[in-house]
């Protein structure tokens, strides 16, 4: 059995033993809880968050019935899945439907200011092939 | 309405700004502009909201739950609510973010412009130059007005809005020099050579801005500081100014040395630059360019900026806030004459 160090029962002991010798015990202690200070801020956000999730749910609810009247029911999924938010803008081709209370919109302003000479000018100019 | 034109005096300048929309057109010896307000509030339907709202002749729109009322009125009641009024037009161009921009831009002209005198009356309408500090092009603007006033029976044609104010205010000096408008939106920059324009783009920041700039430097809202601005505001004064006041100052600094900066550089990267031999007029138009000292400002930063062409006259437009309108008009009128 050359190349093969001889093992023996004395030398798997020692082994084992100094792996038990080398190994940690942890026991659990226990740790104080720590109690926070009472944060006015924290307290107010805690509130806050609170009510707006309320509100968020209430808005969520009156959503989905608004939904609900305005769907057909032979949806296969569920109502209640869906969350719709009714938006009411004006469409861009619609212009011609709106109802207003104007016809002419604006302040006039009437100036004395001639632009006969300058209409003249620039006819003058264009009319010039060299430009 | 009728099929031909009946005489010379014909054809519309139509001026669709960010701030306001104006409607230039002869009539008789003068010449009358209509202004509104780009600008529209919604508040809830209630049979007494929309009485209350007429007895009170303040202009709106009904649509089912909503009462959406549109012009000045729509920044009064921004300012009692305290919220900012809606704009239809964003930068110089339709909102982008705005959902109802189209209808509301297209009744608002519609009311401004009214109906043409025959089918087929030119109108000139603005449309700004191409923004060299933001990303965005003008063609969906520019031929979304033209769709509208189209259907409204004209013939729409488009013209630069820093041209508008050299046809304008430069028919002296044969329609050569700079015309700059400092609108709501955007500035405009027009180098106009004998009415052909060499150079024009657009500054996407001017008096919107220094509202947005103002309101939140004082926390206010946008709506509250331009009621302020477009009415009391002094660029004269240095000492004895309100906190809002002092705001606007820095701002409208800050904006004219912004704008000649600009102008600058984009002068410095053209390669066709004209050579004209002598000074050139500089003519500042628009809205934003009314407030008392405005002139002084610009011409202190101009002297500190070396300028590529040599400056010669700098002033005010006559009427600063039609210039665009006018040089539309005037442009119009030139073509109808030629029928």
């Amino acid at each position: 059995m050359r190349g093969i160090p001889p093992r023996t029962m004395c030398n798997v002991w020692n082994k084992r033993d100094k792996r038990e010798k080398t190994r940690t015990i942890v026991r659990y202690v226990p740790q104080k809880e720590k109690v926070p200070k009472v944060d006015e801020e924290m307290v107010r956000q805690i509130a806050r968050g609170v009510t707006e999730g309320l509100v968020a749910t209430l808005g969520e609810g009156i959503a989905r019935k608004i939904s609900s009247s305005y769907s057909p029911q032979t949806s296969v999924i569920k109502q209640d899945d869906k969350v719709q938010i009714k938006e009411t803008f004006i469409d861009p081709t619609e212009e011609t439907n709106l109802e207003y209370n104007f016809e002419r919109l604006g302040k006039v302003k009437k100036s004395d200011t001639d632009v006969h000479k300058a209409i003249q000018a620039l006819k003058n100019l264009r009319a010039n092939k060299n430009i | 309405m009728q099929e031909t034109p009946r005489h010379a005096a014909n054809g519309k300048g139509l001026d669709v700004g960010t701030a306001f929309v104006y409607c230039a057109e002869k009539q008789g010896n003068k010449i009358s502009f209509r202004t509104q307000r780009d600008a529209f509030f919604d508040i809830e339907y209630s049979d007494f909201t929309k009485e209350m709202l007429t007895t009170s002749k303040v202009n709106y729109i009904q649509k089912d739950e909503k009462l959406y009322v549109v012009g000045d009125e729509a920044i009064k009641f921004a300012n009692i609510f305290n919220k900012n009024a809606r704009r239809p037009l964003s930068k110089g161009i339709i909102s982008p973010s705005e959902r109802e921009a189209l209808p509301m831009i297209e009744l608002i002209i519609k009311s401004v412009v009214g109906k043409p005198k025959y089918k087929g009356e030119i109108v000139y309408y603005s449309i700004p130059g191409p923004p060299v500090d933001v990303d965005f092009n003008i063609v969906y603007h520019e031929k979304v007005v033209h769709g509208f006033l189209t259907k409204l029976g004209y013939t729409p044609k488009s013209i630069n809005e820093g041209l508008a104010v050299v046809f304008s205010e430069l028919d002296k000096d044969g329609f050569t020099g700079i015309g700059l408008s400092f609108g709501g939106g955007m500035v405009n920059m027009c180098l106009s050579y004998m009415s052909v324009p060499i150079f024009t783009f657009s500054i996407s920041k001017a008096g919107d801005w220094i509202d947005q700039q103002v309101a939140m430097a004082v926390d206010e809202t946008a709506s509250r500081i331009c009621a302020i601005k477009e009415s009391t505001l002094d660029l004269t004064k240095y000492v004895g100014l309100s906190k809002i006041e002092t705001a606007l100052s820095i701002y409208y600094d800050n904006l004219i040395e912004y704008v000649l900066e600009n102008i600058k550089r984009e002068f410095g990267r053209t390669k066709k630059m004209p050579r004209i031999d002598k000074p050139i007029t500089v003519v500042l138009s628009g809205g934003s360019a009314l407030p008392k000292g405005f002139l002084d400002r610009f011409k202190g930063v101009l002297a500190k900026v070396r300028f590529p062409l040599e400056i010669g006259e700098v002033r005010v437009a006559s009427e600063s806030q039609y210039s665009v309108a006018k040089g539309a008009l005037i442009a119009a009128m030139a073509e109808e004459e030629k029928r």
